[in-house]
């Protein structure tokens, strides 16, 4: 029971970092794709931080900012009366923050490749900026998202640092599948830890091989001709 | 009926523009590189630029003012292929025609119309990404002309086609500038095409606009400008001409130039039809005798108004401009510097213009 409760905890999180970074790693990466400021840099690197990050450091930051003594931390102890941290809240916003990159960047290059070529057409053609983007950028965007949704989803079941720092080990709150492999191989529960690794290798495996195959599918037919 | 006074900052630099363009169909003429297409998008509102822009009874730009692009309804047809990949060929052709009909606006060019004058009907189901390019070229014309634009840009609509796939597009292009009376700027930088096609020129050099007018009455001034890009095999001119019959068994046209005869190979004209000629600057000689027992027919006495020498690749010709005698047309020759001086040609002498092929532009 331990496994289905911890599979079912893990893809709720993930499902719902993943949903919450489309929406908004979109303006982020849109921005990053076509702006020409002075900080963009600078929010590249930040964007980028987790991925060359220990986990443990950005939970160890994130256990500080939650805790009670912090001005985020007791806000939040004021609005809702619990804490953040060891909680399925704090393990979402862990997430969200630790998931960014795997996000920010296949959109990133997707709005980078299609330009702004299709907005200004759409826009001779009548659309308003809104109706233009959503009826160019993103229907051509399609394998980036796609992409993205993907890395970011398989990207969070598979944490584990950041989910021990911040999360903790409680059963149907924050016991994700990768606490209760560790927590297997600490009690010599080599069986368990066996079962969920392997899970998670075919997992991982089958989701990354559907979006390499998908992108091939989709990528050249969404290329005008003159760009291939 | 749009008249801009502006200036675009581009690449540390500033490209002016100020101008009347008439409701009819004006060429946008220059070099590579002088900010034709600039010009373009900032009328279009794609490209920012500070001044006043006017179109009729609304301003499109003034002070902060500005309209956005979606807003000044400019069909615009990019220099390269446009179309959504994504969507396929009706889709695309729908894409502004649908907008239009949201916003009620009155629906002029129909949809069946456009696709039967453009010949799409076997295309509609096709991708963007199976077209020939002459097939893209007329979809992305197409398109623009059904989002029902108050102001047609072609911004090179040819560039990139071969000859062959040009003939098949100068008919449609021809078409609808006649047909549509939609104002239309053409940009192009080779002189024949427009002669094809438009009524007004604008002329524009580094950064500027140098000129602006009847297209009669600037193209001939062009040949010392084609030279400076040296690219003189384009310059010619255009003159005005009346048919007055027509040979069937020679396919040959007979038309007078103001009290002189001429024959131009063609097809059947109705008499008493204005007709617009094109003559290429480099097909025309110049001799200072009538000459007979030759196989050139049509022969035009002129006169010398203005020579220009030429440079670049033009380097030892130079540009013999003319006045047709009792017609007030103008015509430009290029000819070699040393025949200039061996013949004695100077401003004021009475020449013998031979003009070895002529073409008749569809009128405007």
């Amino acid at each position: 029971m331990t496994e289905l409760s911890a599979i079912w905890l893990t893809a709720q999180l993930a499902g719902l970092t993943t949903l919450v970074l489309l929406v908004l790693a979109t303006p982020l990466a849109w921005w990053l794709a076509h702006s020409q400021h002075r900080l963009k840099p600078a929010v590249e690197a930040i964007t980028a931080i987790p991925l060359v990050m220990p986990p443990t450091v950005l939970g160890f930051y994130l256990l500080i900012l939650f805790s009670p003594d912090n001005p985020l931390g007791s806000l939040w102890i004021e609005l809702t009366g619990s804490s953040l941290a060891f909680s399925f809240t704090g393990l979402v916003i862990a997430s969200l923050i630790y998931s960014l990159p795997f996000m920010v960047q296949p959109l990133t290059a997707a709005f980078t490749q299609i330009g702004r070529q299709p907005l200004e057409t759409a826009a001779t053609l009548g659309a308003k900026p809104l109706d233009a983007w959503r009826t160019t950028v993103l229907p051509m965007a399609r394998g980036g998202y796609l992409t993205a949704a993907v890395l970011t989803f398989a990207h969070t079941v598979g944490e584990f640092g950041i989910v021990l720092m911040v999360g903790g080990n409680l059963a149907g709150e924050t016991r994700v599948i990768s606490i209760v492999i560790y927590e297997s191989v600490e009690t010599l529960n080599y069986g368990q830890a066996h079962m969920l690794s392997a899970g998670l290798l075919a997992f991982s495996f089958s989701v990354l091989l559907c979006v390499y195959y998908a992108n091939r599918q989709l990528a050249p037919s969404l290329l005008p001709r003159s760009s291939r | 009926m749009l008249s801009l006074d502006i200036s675009i900052p581009i690449a540390g630099t500033q490209i002016e523009a100020q101008c009347e363009v008439p409701a009819s169909v004006t060429a946008l003429f220059g070099p590579s590189g002088c900010g034709k297409t600039t010009l373009l998008r900032a009328i279009a509102g794609l490209t920012p630029s500070s001044g006043i822009i006017r179109f009729k009874d609304e301003t499109w730009q003034e002070g902060h003012y500005e309209m956005p692009c979606h807003d000044r309804r400019v069909g615009y047809v990019f220099q390269e292929d446009r179309l959504f990949g994504h969507l396929n060929v009706e889709q695309n052709l729908r894409y502004g025609l649908s907008r239009a009909e949201t916003q009620q606006l009155p629906i002029k060019l129909r949809f069946a119309d456009v696709v039967d004058q453009f010949d799409l009907a076997t295309l509609l189901d096709r991708k963007p990404q199976t077209l020939s390019g002459g097939e893209s070229r007329r979809i992305n014309i197409a398109r623009a002309i059904l989002g029902q634009p108050q102001l047609l840009l072609l911004d090179e609509p040819l560039n990139g086609l071969d000859g062959q796939r040009k003939t098949e597009i100068i008919p449609y292009l021809a078409t609808i500038t006649r047909q549509l009376d939609i104002p239309t700027i053409y940009v192009s930088h080779i002189n024949d095409e427009i002669a094809q096609l438009c009524d007004h020129m604008l002329v524009m050099g580094e950064n500027r606009l140098l000129q602006q007018g009847p297209a009669r009455e600037v193209l001939p001034g062009l040949g010392l400008q084609a030279a400076r890009r040296e690219d003189t095999g384009d310059a010619g001119s255009l003159i005005q001409a009346t048919v007055t019959g027509f040979n069937e068994s020679y396919s040959i046209i007979d038309m007078m130039v103001g009290e002189q005869s001429m024959q131009v190979i063609g097809h059947e004209q109705p008499a008493s039809e204005q007709v617009r000629l094109f003559l290429a600057a480099r097909d025309i000689a110049i001799a200072t005798a009538r000459p007979r027992q030759l196989s050139i027919r049509n022969i035009l006495s002129a006169k010398v108004t203005r020579i220009a020498p030429l440079s670049g690749s033009a380097r030892g010709l130079v540009a013999i401009h003319l006045e047709v005698d009792g017609s007030g047309e103008s015509l430009c020759a290029h000819i070699s510097k040393i025949a200039q001086e061996d013949l004695g040609l100077k401003p004021g002498a009475e020449v013998y213009a031979l003009i070895k092929s002529a073409r008749i532009s569809p009128p405007a």
